[in-house]
């Protein structure tokens, strides 16, 4: 079953029908109009009585008939990161031949998984909900939900559900569809002050490895044909008079700065100290990568180890593998300095407290003084602050007394750009 | 569009009609003017930008002010829709004042709901039902809305930073979607409650929890059975309907006609002192109350003991068929004419009956009712033989100079004024003197004039004023007969004149009371005599037509329609069109039968007209399908050229913007202008993105830098501006406005121009 090219359907699971609050007063209101029209015997009465039950009829009918005809497809973003707007699409068709359908509410159901790697004291994602206003007869329709991940790990999503009261909001349909679909959150974005990352401690030495990218080391790289321009100084006198044209040196570019970043976050780490530990070894590891430097990941108590390389892709690699790791599941520990040698850099990330994960040489940052490794005026990000402290009942008290003697805000959200 | 100003709007509109429609059905105006001008009032205040709600403290105890009163009510006059009507509109005006927040736009929603069932409660006239129409169409709107809004705030992010996915703006093609929509629903919904209204059995189970309400029609007719002279009475001039009249002969032929005049006698009032005329029919004069059930006619017996004539008839009986839209639930007079002999109503009643007079009271449901009267009226007087066989009832006024002039009346018609020598077949023309003494000497007003203290106010008027109005007439004509000893007695009622041609009915309004005499011509022989003087009687009670009426007369009609077929809907109506809609078995039967004949004997050539005749069908359903398919593309296109200008010419003509600009070019054109009066207006030939980089003030090129990529997006790449996006773009915009002026450059040097 498909929808339009390579977008599978989602599995329609079950029909549910539930009476809203509104439905009963509504159905307690037509029973009023029965009993006031028979014991009146008036006629406006009985008209009125065969309107709100058309309107009944016509309220489930609407609802239900629209909602059969409904062919939904998930569609995720793949990646999503902690605090950033996460829009997950949802591609309806209606099916139906003539009857439209108005006032769907989208709504990821409570079946959606999370395989989390480690706990943290910040909330839960908010529920995933769309709306989609109108799905036209056999065209189709986009809904899109906006949800802001709470938590770093791979969202699994399976069970969603499309709901409508429409149009007087008395019964309400649904549909529960399922369809298999991932997300992978990354951890919160930070940025980084300048400086944070050490220079490397001396350079590696020179002829170790040849060079993989012509660059302005003092290394060979490789000769290559004279074009009209280059220097007369680079002309490689010896290799060109033993051929017929003259050829030029290039030099190999200079080896890139190897960063190692040390997780040090053994297992029983608060939470909070743990998640943001990760969040600055991932931020090091995309600032690394971005100034062309290798980065390498080490967190000893996970038993993980990941190599240094340069590239953009490998940097992914890494946050990715951050993203899912699980500080709460003890492994195998491996030693902290494997690997490292002394002409690297080095960061070690403490999640609590000094401990001795890391060479000697390295720069040690410690979670709990995330905010004196941002940009200065940059925020921590909710995800990564404590939680707010429980509401004490004097605090509740007087908020209610306020709410209630004073004039204050509107009790939802009112829609951005829309004047009262 | 936006859907949720959209849905306020909705709401306030629907709150109120329904205001309306109940100030409409209870006639509480000043009730209904005032909540509605106080829920202006509050939804201008919270509604207009920055507007803030009353503090939830204010609104708890206005609630509660409202509830305690509404207890009060309850404690001091009994449940009622009416107070429970009050309340509802209490708490809306309350509403209005209060925030604007998903829950109070359901509640204002589901108050006007019960507000307009009110409304049923209290009344069925035809403006209720007009007014009420709207009000319900507009709150299924509202609620369709509702559901919008609820589904839009469901799917908006908690988090305050984070864009809601799309926007608050219903394109037009989904509204007209949603309208086709409702508009199929509401045609479903209104088959389903006709097929209710049709089917549901009437008469069962009336009454079994009381009284709800007060479903009148009309107005109370305000129908005494006392005269006070000179305080008015009866004088009305109000064109509020009271009945409706039908008049048929035995047979059913309709007998009304625009130059007939019926008299339908209500209170006989027999007893005069101080001014005011009483009956003495009650307690005494009437019989014993009769339980009747409701479609069961009562005969009416009439006084033999009064004299063996009163039982003689012309032999030509009448039918009327009234139906009275407010009557009183109890001792409510019936109208008919002279003289009653069998009455049958609609509903169960209580019927009591005075032989004497013919008065007939009625107690039972109040609100609207109907019933048939079957009326004989009587002929001539009877001759002498009848005249000899009973003693005529002597009667007097007590008033000397009256009697001085009722006898100076009939001597200068030549008859004898002292009731014992003169003959009593003379009676009828000692009345018809007396009835001419009116026709010159006297003017008809409707000035209520009171007579001077101590002055009999029937002397006054006979001897001094001699103008007044129709109950001094009948008062003076009454006095004038009983005093040279002819037995009288005025009556009050209403005269049906109006008579609608479209329906053959008359309607008979609150200014078509009036007063006459009955004369009684012979023991026990009552003739009706109306001192009135006809010209005026005609200006009153028949006027000439005019547009006005004529306007008038099509309302009665339709208002007489709605009257009969909804609210007069009875189980016999709905029998005889459930009867009429049920299919005749035994006619399908025959049919088949005959049908299956036809194909046996018809054979081959009945196949062959069959084929004909689907081939011909065939044909024709194909070529309107292709007139159609073809066809109906050109007509649109044809008419949208034609009737297009005419449309935009009229909105010009009525004050509208037309065309209506599209926002980007609203904010483009506003960016040109704020861009010039800062003195660096774009060139023509510059686009706006070129000319944002030419300023040299970065004050004033970064925001229109902005904005023109603002307007780029939405005019190119067709993506609308997200809230925060707009809200953005029209700071930047201020920006340049509030930016400093400058003086204005001279033309670039490299302006081709």
């Amino acid at each position: 079953m498909r929808l339009t090219g390579n977008t599978t359907l989602a599995t329609i699971r079950s029909r549910r029908t539930a009476m809203s609050i509104a439905g009963v007063l509504y159905s307690l209101t037509t029973l009023f109009l029965a009993v006031g029209a028979v014991n009146g015997q008036n006629n406006l009465l009985f008209w009125a009585f065969g309107l709100a039950l058309g309107g009944l009829l016509v309220s489930g009918v609407f609802s239900g008939l629209g909602l059969m005809g409904l062919r939904i497809s998930r569609e995720c973003p793949g990646v999503a990161r902690v605090g950033e707007p996460m829009r997950i699409r949802y591609h309806a068709r209606n099916a139906n031949r003539l009857l439209p359908v108005f006032c769907v509410t989208l709504r990821e159901s409570a079946g959606a998984k999370r395989e989390d790697r480690g706990q943290t004291s910040a909330p839960p994602t908010p529920p995933i909900v769309a709306f989609l206003p109108s799905a036209e007869a056999r065209r189709h329709s986009t809904a899109e939900a906006a949800a802001l991940p709470a938590r770093r790990g791979r969202l699994t999503l399976e069970l969603f559900s499309a709901s409508s009261s429409f149009p007087l909001g008395l019964m309400r349909k649904s549909i529960d569809f399922e369809q298999h679909g991932a997300v992978l959150v990354l951890p919160a974005r930070l940025r980084l002050r300048a400086g944070l990352i050490p220079s490397p401690a001396r350079r590696g030495q020179g002829g170790a490895a040849s060079p993989s990218a012509v660059g302005l080391s003092d290394e060979f790289f490789g000769v290559r044909e004279y074009v009209p321009g280059d220097s007369p100084r680079l002309i490689a006198w010896r290799p060109s008079a033993r051929g017929d044209a003259l050829v030029v040196r290039q030099q190999g570019a200079p080896p890139p700065t190897i960063v190692w970043i040390v997780l040090d976050a053994p297992p029983g780490s608060p939470d909070l100290a743990s998640e943001r530990a990760v969040a600055i070894a991932a931020a090091l590891v995309e600032s690394v990568a971005q100034r062309g430097g290798a980065v390498g990941l080490s967190a000893p108590s996970q038993g993980l180890t990941c190599t240094p390389a340069p590239g953009q892709w490998h940097a992914r690699r890494i946050v990715n593998l951050l993203a899912t790791l699980d500080l709460a599941a003890p492994r195998r520990a491996a030693p902290a300095t494997a690997g490292i040698r002394r002409e690297h850099a080095a960061i070690v990330i403490h999640a609590a407290g000094p401990g001795d994960a890391g060479p000697d040489w390295a720069t040690h940052l410690h979670a709990d003084r995330i905010r004196d490794y941002l940009e200065p005026g940059e925020p921590v990000p909710p995800a990564l602050l404590p939680p707010p402290e429980p509401e004490t009942p004097e605090q509740r008290r007087r908020r209610l007394i306020r709410a209630f003697f004073m004039v204050d805000a509107p009790d939802e959200p009112q829609p951005a750009g829309v004047p009262r | 569009m936006n859907t949720d100003r959209a849905m306020r709007r909705l709401v306030l509109t629907a709150s109120l009609l329904s205001i309306l429609t109940y100030a409409i059905a209870d006639e509480s105006w000043p009730l209904g003017v005032v909540a509605i001008m106080l829920s202006l009032i509050g939804w201008t205040i919270t509604e207009r930008r920055a507007g803030r709600a009353v503090p939830r403290a204010v609104i708890a105890i206005a609630i509660t002010v409202a509830i305690l009163w509404a207890i009060a009510s309850g404690l001091r006059s009994g449940l009622s829709v009416a107070n429970f009507c009050q309340f509802t509109i209490a708490v809306m005006v309350v509403k209005a004042f209060d925030r604007r927040t998903s829950a109070d736009l359901g509640q204002s929603v589901m108050l006007s709901l019960f507000l307009s069932i009110g409304a049923l409660l209290t009344s069925n006239t035809l403006w209720m039902a007009v007014a009420l129409a709207p009000t319900l169409a507009y709150c299924v709107a509202a609620g369709v809305a509702f559901q919008f809004h609820k589904g839009r705030a469901a799917a908006r992010p908690t988090a305050p930073h984070v864009p809601a996915a799309g926007h608050a703006t219903a394109p037009p093609k989904r509204i007209r979607g949603i309208v086709r929509t409702i508009a199929g629903g509401w045609a479903v919904a209104a088959t389903i409650s006709l097929v209710v209204f049709a089917a549901f059995p009437r008469s069962i189970g009336a009454d079994s929890f009381g009284r709800w309400g007060n479903a009148a029609v009309g107005m109370m007719t305000g129908f005494t059975s006392e005269v006070n002279l000179g305080e008015g009475g009866l004088i009305s001039t109000s064109s509020v309907p009271v009945l409706d009249l039908t008049v048929r002969t035995a047979a059913g032929q309709s007998i009304g006609a625009p130059e007939e005049t019926f008299y339908l006698r209500g209170a006989v009032l027999d007893e005069y002192r101080n001014g005011s005329w009483t009956s003495s029919a009650p307690p005494g004069g009437m019989a014993s109350p009769h339980q009747l059930p409701a479609g069961v006619a009562l005969p009416l017996a009439a006084d033999h003991g009064a004299g063996s004539a009163a039982g003689r008839s012309t032999g030509t009986r009448i039918e009327l068929d009234i139906m009275v839209r407010n009557i009183k639930p109890s001792n409510a007079h019936i109208f008919t004419v002279w003289r009653p002999r069998a009455v049958e109503f609609e509903s169960q009643a209580i019927v009591a009956h005075a032989p004497r007079t013919g008065v007939i009271l009625r107690s039972g449901q109040g609100g609207r009712t109907r019933y048939r009267v079957v009326c004989e009226p009587l002929g001539s007087p009877p001759g002498a033989a009848a005249g000899g066989a009973a003693s005529r009832r002597v009667v007097s006024f007590d008033n000397e100079r009256i009697r001085a002039l009722a006898a100076d009346i009939l001597r200068a018609a030549g008859l004898d004024p002292d009731p014992d020598t003169r003959p009593p077949e003379d009676d009828g023309a000692a009345a018809a003197a007396i009835l001419r003494h009116f026709d010159d000497r006297f003017s008809y007003s409707l000035d209520i004039a009171r007579a001077p203290r101590g002055r009999d106010p029937i002397e006054w008027f006979l001897l001094e004023e001699r103008r007044g109005h129709c109950e001094y007439f009948a008062s003076a004509m009454a006095a004038l007969c009983r005093a040279v000893g002819v037995n009288s007695r005025v009556v009050t009622g209403y005269v049906a004149t109006e008579f609608n041609d479209a329906t053959r009915h008359y309607v008979v309004r609150e200014s078509n009371a009036h007063a006459w005499v009955e004369v009684e011509v012979a023991p026990g022989h009552w003739q009706t005599r109306d001192p009135t003087p006809s010209g005026e009687f005609r200006r009153i009670h028949r006027p000439e037509p005019t547009i006005a009426s004529r306007l008038r007369d099509l309302f009665e009609a339709v208002n007489y329609a709605w009257i009969t077929s909804v609210v007069a809907f009875d189980e016999q109506s709905r029998a005889s069109l459930v009867s009429a809609m049920r299919i005749d078995a035994a006619g399908i039967d025959a049919w088949t039968e005959d049908a299956s004949r036809r194909i046996r004997s018809g054979g081959r050539e009945l196949m062959a007209r069959a084929i004909r005749n689907a081939l011909v069908a065939s044909v024709t359903v194909a070529c309107l399908g292709v007139a159609w398919l073809f066809g109906w593309p050109l007509l649109r296109d044809a008419l949208r050229a034609s009737l297009r200008p005419r449309w935009l010419r009229l909105r010009a003509a009525l004050g509208r913007r037309t065309p209506r600009r599209d926002p980007d070019a609203a904010l483009y054109a506003r960016l040109l202008a704020a861009l010039s009066r800062r003195g660096v207006p774009k060139p023509e030939w510059s686009p706006p993105l070129a000319h944002a980089a030419t300023i040299p003030d970065p004050a004033l090129s970064q925001p229109a830098a902005r904005i023109a990529h603002a307007i780029y997006r939405v005019r190119y790449g067709k993506a609308p501006l997200a809230p925060e996006d707009h809200r953005a773009v029209m700071a930047d915009l201020a920006a340049i406005e509030a930016a400093p002026r400058r003086a204005r450059p001279g033309p670039a040097p490299d302006d081709p121009r």
